[in-house]
């Protein structure tokens, strides 16, 4: 395992090194280069690239993913043709991305460890991509992170089953409405539907109304809506991104996705 | 001759489709008051048959609800041998008669506790009439929506089943009360109605208090549940577009049924489909003998 986690590291700083595509959600980029490292957190293989200028006190963006192999190539390609704008974000956010799998319990407790791994990181954001951890963490640890998303998941059922929202958190949720894994509607035994898995944080928010916006199309590709939340208690927010196609990725073919989720973030 | 003979049999179905006894201005003590219902007995009403509340809305009465026809209630009592109860509101500060749902005007200015009143007028007539208390269920209009989210709140084991028409969550309820246990709950509502608006009131810029909008204050319900999925589908109708919203997969196995009239207005829906048979449907899957 750590062989390929070697090869990894050496195929992605490889990667850095190459690439330097154009890329739209660009409009700050600075000179600095990426820097990756894999290590271990909590027994939790994890992948770390941050700016190599970054300063210690950089917030810190925890990516969840259940396969580590799978995330990384989808946030930092090893090919340069492939997209790197997930990865490449973080020069623009000046943060660090940490994405470390996800495991397979439902305990996230493992993500509380992730504070000592950055122990000086002014504040910690949590994503989990493909899965439903962000949910699980908000429920069960939802004052260890300054705000969550979860893009292409949904809640656990078997979680929601054992777990509750107790608090007020800061979340946004991406999602496509045709996703063939994490069905709008839920899947049975699986996934909590979109709508109810963002309204179970609406309902703890206490929400009490909402706006709706439409983002111009890209060429060939479905729309994108924002609904954002509004009224929530102590200022939390709420934001579902619903996305017209079948995506079951970042949704960055069809929209500025890493942006919107930064922006959301660093004003929480 | 023809005419008159199918004239008259017309009028003897109706008849016998509302056979049943009515019992007016019937009268209860509770917290000091003297609160006055309406009662529909169908004919042979079995020994712990169902009991059905219908609530009035603002500034309306229990009368005008027993007399309406355009609700098929008493007919659908009748097919099913549930008894129903007509409960009149006492006049709020204002002064119209209406529920202390905490509209402003009513925030420690309205003593009266309607949910406690609803409820102990249930565990009489359940008591009197021998009727079931499992298989109690409550339905209001409007002002008699919104102390079906009320009654969600904060009486939920007190009603098998609770169906909201155009009703509404006013942000009071929610600072004050959490929902405590899950509750089959459905509600009807136009997005076109402008009196309690779809897209909610959250700087009470009409008068009734912040509310939030209807989709969240369904989905709190939903979410209280813990329902798992959902599933949309469309109604067919004489008039407006209608779709059910409906969530499920609750551990309780408590559903949420949401009917979206589109371009409804502040009613029954009765143009558009038949509401009160829709409402006695989702109260029979509750039923438990």
């Amino acid at each position: 395992m750590k062989k390929i986690f070697c090869i990894l590291s050496l195929c992605l700083m490889f990667a850095v090194a190459c690439e330097k595509t154009a890329d739209t959600d660009m409009t700050e980029k600075n000179d600095s280069s990426l820097v990756v490292v894999s290590q271990t957190i909590a027994d939790h293989n994890a992948v770390i690239i941050q700016p190599s200028n970054s300063k210690i006190t950089a917030p810190v963006v925890v990516v969840v993913a259940d396969d580590i192999t799978l995330a990384t190539r989808m946030t930092v390609s090893a090919t340069p043709e492939v997209n790197f704008k997930a990865a490449e974000h973080c020069l623009i956010g000046r943060y660090t991305l940490c994405v470390i799998e996800a495991g397979e319990t439902e305990d996230v407790s493992y993500l509380n460890d992730i504070k000592s791994a950055f122990p000086n990181a002014s504040k910690l954001y949590l994503v989990s991509y493909r899965n439903g951890v962000a949910y699980t963490a908000a429920m069960q640890i939802p004052a260890t992170f300054a705000a969550y998303a979860c893009v292409s998941g949904a809640i656990d059922v078997e979680s929601y089953k054992v777990n509750n929202f107790t608090q007020p958190v800061s979340f946004v949720h991406v999602h496509a409405k045709n996703n063939p894994e994490y069905k709008w509607t839920g899947v049975e035994d699986k996934s909590v539907s979109v709508p109810l898995s963002i309204g179970a944080v609406v309902a703890i928010n206490e929400c009490t109304h909402y706006k709706t916006t439409a983002f111009t199309p890209r060429e060939g590709k479905g729309r994108v809506t924002c609904t954002q939340y509004l009224g929530g208690l102590n200022g939390s927010d709420v934001k579902l991104y619903t996305v017209d196609s079948a995506n079951s990725g970042w949704c960055d073919e069809e929209f500025e996705v890493y942006n919107q989720i930064w922006n959301f973030f660093k004003t929480r | 001759m023809k005419k008159i003979i199918v004239l008259f049999a017309a009028l003897l179905l109706c008849s016998v489709a509302t056979a049943g006894t009515t019992k007016k201005n019937q009268t209860i003590t509770d917290q000091g008051l003297t609160r006055t219902y309406h009662l529909y007995i169908p004919d042979n009403l079995p020994a712990g048959a169902p009991l059905v509340f219908i609530l009035h809305g603002y500034g309306g009465s229990a009368e005008s609800y027993l007399n309406n026809t355009s609700l098929t209630f008493k007919k659908l009592a009748e097919e099913e041998k549930v008894m129903l109860c007509y409960p009149q509101a006492t006049k709020d500060p204002k002064p119209n008669t209406g529920w202390n749902v905490y509209y402003p005007w009513q925030i420690d200015r309205m003593q009266v506790d309607d949910c406690e009143f609803i409820c102990n007028l249930a565990k009489h007539l359940q008591t009197t009439y021998n009727l079931s208390a499992k298989n109690t269920f409550l339905t209001g209009m409007s002002n008699g929506g919104e102390m079906c989210y009320l009654m969600a709140y904060r009486k939920p084991e007190a009603f098998g089943a609770i169906a909201s028409m155009a009703g509404l969550t006013l942000v009071e309820m929610a600072k004050r009360h959490n929902y405590t246990k899950p509750v089959a709950f459905m509600e009807v509502h136009g997005t076109g109605d402008t009196t309690s608006r779809w897209e909610g009131d959250p700087t009470n810029q009409y008068g009734w208090g912040a509310y939030l909008a209807v989709p969240l204050a369904v989905e709190a319900v939903a979410a209280a549940n813990k329902c798992m999925y959902q599933q949309t589908t469309e109604i067919a109708t004489k008039a407006n577009r209608i779709q059910l919203h409906r969530y499920y997969g609750s551990p309780s196995g408590k559903e949420v049924h949401f009917y979206e009239v589109t371009n409804g207005g502040h009613n029954w829906a009765t143009d558009s489909f038949d509401s009160c048979r829709v409402i006695m449907e989702f109260f029979k899957k509750y039923m438990t003998k």
